[in-house]
């Protein structure tokens, strides 16, 4: 039930996947130096724009995606065309425009433009919102292999608005776009084989998804390997490796994690020594950030004034950028 | 760091996670500490104002340290964000981006899967080739990562950076002659990350015979 309410609050909070770039390099990139001969398969004028569109070159990626289209109504281009308008990069930002561009990119079976329409249907951009044509666009686009599209389809199977709730469904389309490398459907299909919701419950899986996630540096996966490493959940127990992926996550940010290194630094766990002005500091910077903790409070509580002045000053140096003081 | 040998290897280091003021307050201990050729700014995680914005903040930084400043992937921000050039990752996806960096930045290639991509990016002009950092989590075993190194080290001049995981790899990436050595996590998964950039080094001074 916890997961349920993990993964519908993803769904809620709107936090459907929009990359900030849509368009896919073209499979096939020159060879440096070499003109390769044009085939069906290989366009170099398609990588002309899109190279252009990369370096930020962006009015010569509309002339040089436009040239294409009006040649020969190059789907690749007209996506191109549809992300130029969508960002407002070097064109006057037109929302209409790229969905339209978008429309005939989808239509000709771009997978890329699939998805960008189908999440401007999910926001409303450029077009009334409508999360069933979404769903349905999520899905042309997943069946092709798009990893995004498979992920907000997974949510849209959870939410059960388009589709009836269907998590079987979900975890299968969480899975298409975890083995691509997306973190956050690692992360998700790691909550659904812990809890058994939608797949067989299996420990060990759901730690090797959030393994994958954390090596791709996905902060909150990291922070759920960190527990799984130094508790043995799923994996071998290993304090020490469990210690550092802590120490990464709250390198990355995580509040939880930073108060979880603050107590390892307490205690002088998992290898690290004990360190009271460090784990204070790790604490105060994490209660910043909203995450408290009352047992490592009352620690810090009887702690003297000496390793709290220590402490104050290591933050307002990690707020402020300034030097580390001298200790 | 004035005692140090001039053949020794020197360290490139790519910038800590985190915000950016947290960050920054590692880099500026981190420069004190260390003799570091080269910061690359790892912009994965942030967005086009963000990396200009660290980029401003530490400039001052690695111009005091002499150290270049380098922008991870975002060949396009480079001369708006005053930056010395482009490390890329991705390495030939990305080599259209290396005429648009010559001659007047830094030109990186990283990400090169081959021999054959390493000899490639040497030909279009890269000021280095970086071998053994993990591209998508994934990196080659040491000692493929050591065989690369030396095969570059004996036949070209264009200076080669090696990526250490760990410490435990500086020596022999060192011994395998690297020009450089590059560190993020070995550093910064450490909880007293400046002592792990003394031990790296103390490496460089010792291992280059």
């Amino acid at each position: 039930m916890k997961m349920r309410l993990a993964i519908f609050g993803l769904v809620f909070a709107g936090l459907f996947f929009a990359p900030e770039k849509i368009s896919a390099k073209p499979k096939s990139a020159p060879a440096p130096a070499a003109t390769p001969a044009p085939t069906e398969e290989t366009d170099p004028n398609i990588d002309l724009a899109y190279g252009a569109y990369q370096r930020g070159l962006y009015l010569y990626a509309f002339t040089e995606a436009t040239r294409r289209v009006n040649a020969d109504q190059d789907p690749k281009a007209m996506t191109l065309l549809g992300e130029i308008y969508a960002g407002g990069l070097g064109v006057a930002l037109d929302r209409e425009k790229a969905f339209e561009w978008y429309r005939q990119a989808a239509e000709r079976g771009d997978r890329e433009a699939m998805l960008a329409l189908g999440l401007a249907y999910l926001q409303g951009r450029g077009v009334a919102p409508d999360r069933a044509e979404a769903g349905k666009l999520f899905t042309a686009s997943a069946e092709k292999g798009n990893a995004v599209a498979a992920y907000n389809l997974a949510l849209l199977y959870l939410e059960g608005q388009v589709y009836p709730k269907d998590i079987a469904a979900a975890a299968k389309w969480f899975h298409l776009a975890a083995e691509q490398d997306l973190p956050d459907a690692q992360q998700a299909l790691a909550t659904l084989y812990k809890e058994g919701q939608g797949v067989k419950k299996d420990a060990a899986e759901s730690t090797r998804w959030l393994a994958r996630a954390s090596t791709l540096r996905h902060p909150p996966s990291m922070t759920e390997y960190a527990f799984a490493v130094y508790n043995g959940q799923g994996t071998p127990k290993d304090e020490a490796a469990g210690a550092k992926w802590f120490r990464l996550a709250a390198l990355y940010g995580n509040p939880i994690a930073q108060n979880r290194l603050s107590f390892i630094l307490v205690n002088g766990l998992g290898g690290f020594s004990k360190d009271p002005v460090k784990a204070l500091a790790w604490h105060l910077y994490a209660r910043s950030k909203g995450d408290s903790s009352p047992t490592l409070d009352t620690v810090f509580a009887k702690y003297p004034d000496s390793v709290k002045d220590s402490a104050e000053k290591i933050v307002h140096a990690w707020e402020t950028g300034g030097p580390l003081p001298r200790s | 760091m004035s005692r140090r040998d001039p053949n020794a290897p020197r360290l490139v280091l790519f910038s800590p996670p985190g915000e950016a003021g947290f960050a920054a307050s590692l880099l500026a201990e981190a420069f004190e500490a260390a003799d570091i050729a080269s910061l690359i700014l790892r912009t994965d995680a942030l967005g086009e104002s963000e990396i200009l914005a660290r980029t401003k903040g530490l400039l001052p930084l690695a111009a005091k340290a002499g150290a270049a400043l380098v922008l991870e992937a975002r060949a396009e921000l480079v001369a708006t964000a005053s930056a010395d050039g482009a490390h890329l990752p991705d390495f030939p996806a990305q080599s259209s981006l290396f005429a648009s960096l010559k001659p007047r930045f830094i030109a990186g290639a990283a990400g090169l899967a081959s021999r054959h991509d390493a000899m490639s990016a040497g030909e279009m002009g890269a000021d280095y080739v970086m071998f053994g950092e993990p591209v998508s989590g994934k990196r080659p075993p040491l000692d493929t990562i050591i065989e690369r190194v030396s095969w570059w080290a004996e036949i070209f001049q264009i200076p080669c950076i090696a990526f250490a995981a760990s410490l435990d790899e500086v020596a022999p990436l060192v011994r395998a002659g690297a020009d450089f050595i590059a560190l993020d996590e070995a550093v910064w998964a450490s909880e007293a990350p400046l002592k792990s950039l003394a031990e790296a080094m103390i490496h460089l001074q010792l291992e280059r015979a």
